[in-house]
């Protein structure tokens, strides 16, 4: 028998690790029985501030100190949180002062996933059709943040081709030939990576990562990224570090929700 | 041949009986102590006192012409004997000798603390005596060899018209417990020797057939002979009374005369139908004063004053009454309260004859948490139960259905849930309510539905319980009842392991839960 706790089988699963921001906002040590996080939903042009980010109130759940936690989604996000078939979302922490375990206009923002966002997407799309302009599959995705495309970000200079190692193991730029060796950047990436700036070429099977700056290793399938603690990221359509969802507390969100500049650690 | 022994010469069939002579002398023996092999009796000396004291309340038997002998030897009875011979003097019309004896004996003699008295001096001594009316009356093992009665039957009633000059008795009659060869045996339970009990019980007014207040000597050994052998049947050794009657004169031999002016202030107990009575001094565990089966309605036994409980065995059910016997008053039980004893209760009655009952049950009931989240949960259960003597058996059908709804992400479920029990009970009865203390086991099967758009099918399971059952019931009459019964149970089921409202697991786990539930009983 399932005790009325069980929520039904999962559609989406999710590591999530706590970061805390040094040092903590107040509002984060204060009345921690009140911390609850949430998934919230918005267009792509939503801000923290204006109230058009959408709770989905199933995965509203009491947030614990742990340092690493499952988040299960059980729902595809609110139909009003959808716009053409497919959503973006973050997990947000609040403190419930209202408590009326809602997120609501008085309660105060104390956290939110840094750089990564949930992308949904209701039916497989190939690249052309992808909101993302990389090929995905119907469901939940963890995505970097920013968006290009969704974000109306300047694509990288159009530079002459190059051959590079992009995404192998380095300790030093030397190793990357015409690239250099990121070990890390507004992300940790584990061994280093090849990467090339887009100041020095653009290398063939690259994917632009608007978060570093930087041309990746391209990747259409999680196959494609061998190597150990890498993803393949739908939103960049790069191989990136999998460090699942971080949450960066301490710091009250505000500004775009999606599209605003990486959250610095 | 059951009939071949009779020596009666006859009682005259006028509506006039004898009564006992004026001079009647009573020489009651009791003796629980015998031969130096011999185990000793219980209860021979509170028989003879018993028979001595119903002897001079109703028989008129005065107490300057009783002797009582306890544990007296050969020696003591004889000059017991010689005494009375002396007192009684030359033979007269108006004088009887009645000696009683109850102890232990053999086909020869009987057995006095280690020394003997010969049958045959014994009735020499009493059938040669100067009484013109003679009367033995033994309650001894192989005793019916003094009688020359190897197996007797009731007295029948054969009469003889005697000539009209002789209407005082006279003549010499024997009555025995038991046919020679048969061992005359007592009872725990009625405390006293099987015959003596209903010999007394019957001269008390028991055996008082035709209902004139009189009993006499036929009607108290017919009352004897059957009680007595009802009684002993239950043995291994049924026992079986004899008589000899050698009486002349006119109309039975009055022993008792129920009407008597009560010098010693005796109460009246009137029964009523016919059946089977267990009367007990004081409560319904005090000892039994008397055990009495009246063939006539309304029979009136006498009894010492005091207060005493009376069963009524009926086939189908028991009257328990609690009276009061008071000097020179009659109870009736007709106008007494009682209680009826039926069906389950009638079946645990001790020395009922009704072996089994049955009977239905419905009640609602409520169990504790065994899905988390779900709650207590209501059921509603139906048993059947069959009643036997030592234990109750029963099996009953539990059904349930919870509908949780719950929020925060979580599911909207039915929990329906179908269980067969069998229980174990063994029940103590009091006046006011049956308690009962046993043992339940069911297995069940259940369906959890989820109303959701998410992935989340339906589930079943089996699961099993185990776990002690107290029951409480009370009669409300014509058979119906109110039963409150509850208690712990072990509940072992296969359940999901959820973490952060995801099953990462199962696991077979036991839960204990209390139940309780309040149902009618019908007892069919």
């Amino acid at each position: 028998m399932a005790p009325s706790a069980w929520q039904g089988a999962p559609v989406a699963r999710f590591t999530a690790f706590v970061d805390i921001d040094q040092p903590p906002a107040a509002e984060l040590l204060e009345q921690v029985e009140r911390r609850r996080m949430a998934v919230f939903w918005g267009p792509i042009d939503a801000r923290f501030d204006d109230g058009t980010l959408v709770e989905q109130t199933s995965t509203t759940r009491p947030f614990e100190s742990a340092q690493v936690f499952t988040y299960h989604l059980f729902d595809v996000p609110p139909a009003e949180a959808m716009t053409g078939g497919f959503a973006i979302g973050r997990v947000v922490l609040y403190r419930d002062d209202d408590g009326d375990e809602r997120y609501g206009p008085t309660d105060p923002l104390i956290g939110a996933t840094a750089n990564l966002g949930l992308l949904y997407v209701s039916t497989s799309r190939t690249a052309a059709e992808s909101p993302t302009g990389v090929a995905v599959e119907a469901g939940f995705h963890m995505v970097q943040l920013p968006l290009s495309r969704l974000c109306g970000l300047p694509s990288p200079p159009s530079l002459v081709g190059c051959e590079a190692p992009l995404g192998e193991a380095c300790d030093r730029d030397t190793e990357c030939g015409p690239g250099e060796c990121l070990i890390r950047g507004s992300l940790q990436w584990p061994g280093g990576a090849c990467v090339v700036s887009p100041l020095a070429c653009r290398p063939v099977n690259s994917a632009w990562s608007a978060l570093e700056g930087v041309f990746i290793k391209a990747c259409r399938q999680a196959s494609d990224c061998t190597r150990r603690s890498y993803r393949c990221d739908r939103g960049t359509g790069g191989c990136v570090p999998d460090p699942g969802l971080v949450m960066l507390l301490g710091k009250r969100p505000s500004g775009a929700a999606f599209c605003g500049a990486p959250s610095a650690r | 041949m059951t009939r071949a022994l009779l020596l009666l010469l006859g009682l005259c069939w006028a509506s006039a009986a004898m009564a006992l002579p004026e001079q009647t002398w009573l020489l009651a023996i009791g003796n629980n102590t015998g031969d130096a092999d011999e185990v000793p009796l219980r209860f021979a000396e509170s028989d003879a006192l018993a028979f001595s004291e119903v002897m001079r309340q109703l028989g008129g038997i005065q107490a300057d012409r009783t002797r009582l002998l306890l544990d007296a030897d050969a020696d003591t009875v004889r000059r017991a004997l010689k005494d009375l011979r002396t007192a009684i003097g030359t033979r007269s019309p108006k004088s009887a000798l009645l000696v009683y004896y109850s102890g232990h004996a053999d086909a020869t003699a009987l057995h006095l603390g280690g020394t003997r008295l010969p049958f045959a001096e014994l009735r020499g001594q009493v059938e040669n005596g100067p009484a013109a009316l003679r009367l033995m009356i033994i309650d001894a093992c192989r005793s019916g060899s003094l009688s020359r009665v190897k197996g007797g039957g009731a007295a029948p009633a054969f009469e003889v018209v005697e000539p009209a000059d002789k209407p005082v008795p006279e003549g010499f009659a024997v009555l025995t417990s038991s046919a020679a060869g048969e061992a005359s045996q007592e009872s725990d339970r009625l405390g006293a020797s099987f015959f003596s009990h209903h010999l007394v019980a019957g001269i008390r007014g028991a055996a008082d057939r035709d209902g004139d207040r009189q009993v006499t000597l036929t009607e108290a050994y017919d009352y004897a002979y059957n009680q007595t052998v009802r009684s002993s049947g239950r043995t291994l050794n049924q026992q079986h009374p004899t008589y000899a009657f050698g009486f002349k004169g006119r109309g039975g031999l009055v022993l008792t005369h129920l009407d008597r002016p009560r010098a010693h202030r005796a109460g009246v107990l009137q029964l009523r139908e016919p059946s089977s009575y267990v009367i007990r001094r004081a409560h319904a565990s005090g000892p039994i004063a008397a055990e009495v089966a009246p063939e006539r309605a309304d029979a009136a036994l006498h009894l010492p004053p005091g207060r005493y409980f009376v069963q009524q065995r009926l086939p189908r059910l028991f009257r328990e009454y609690r009276v009061a016997v008071q000097a020179d008053r009659t109870t009736a039980l007709r106008t007494a309260p009682f209680e009826s004893i039926e069906y389950d209760r009638l079946v645990r009655r001790r020395g009922s004859v009704s072996r089994s009952a049955h009977g239905l049950m419905v009640a609602t009931a409520l169990r504790g948490e065994t899905v988390a989240g779900e709650g207590v949960v209501p059921q509603l259960v139906l048993g059947y139960r069959l009643d036997l003597r030592p234990f109750s058996l029963g099996i009953r059908v539990r059904g349930s259905t919870v509908q949780t709804a719950v929020d925060g992400g979580q599911i909207d479920h039915r929990h329906d849930e179908l269980g067969v029990a069998l229980t174990l009970e063994r029940f103590a009865d009091w006046p006011a309510l049956s308690v009962g203390i046993g043992v339940l086991a069911e297995g069940a099967v259940g369906r959890q539905v989820f109303d959701s758009d998410r992935d989340a099918p339906d589930r079943s399971l089996a699961t099993g319980s185990f776990g002690a059952l107290l029951a409480v019931e009370r009669r409300l009459g014509a058979g119906l009842g109110l039963r409150l019964e509850g208690g712990p149970l072990t509940v072992v089921s296969r359940r999901a392991i959820v973490v952060d409202g995801a099953q990462t697991g199962a696991e077979v786990g036991a839960e204990l839960v209390w139940w309780a539930g309040l149902g009618l009983t019908w007892h069919l």
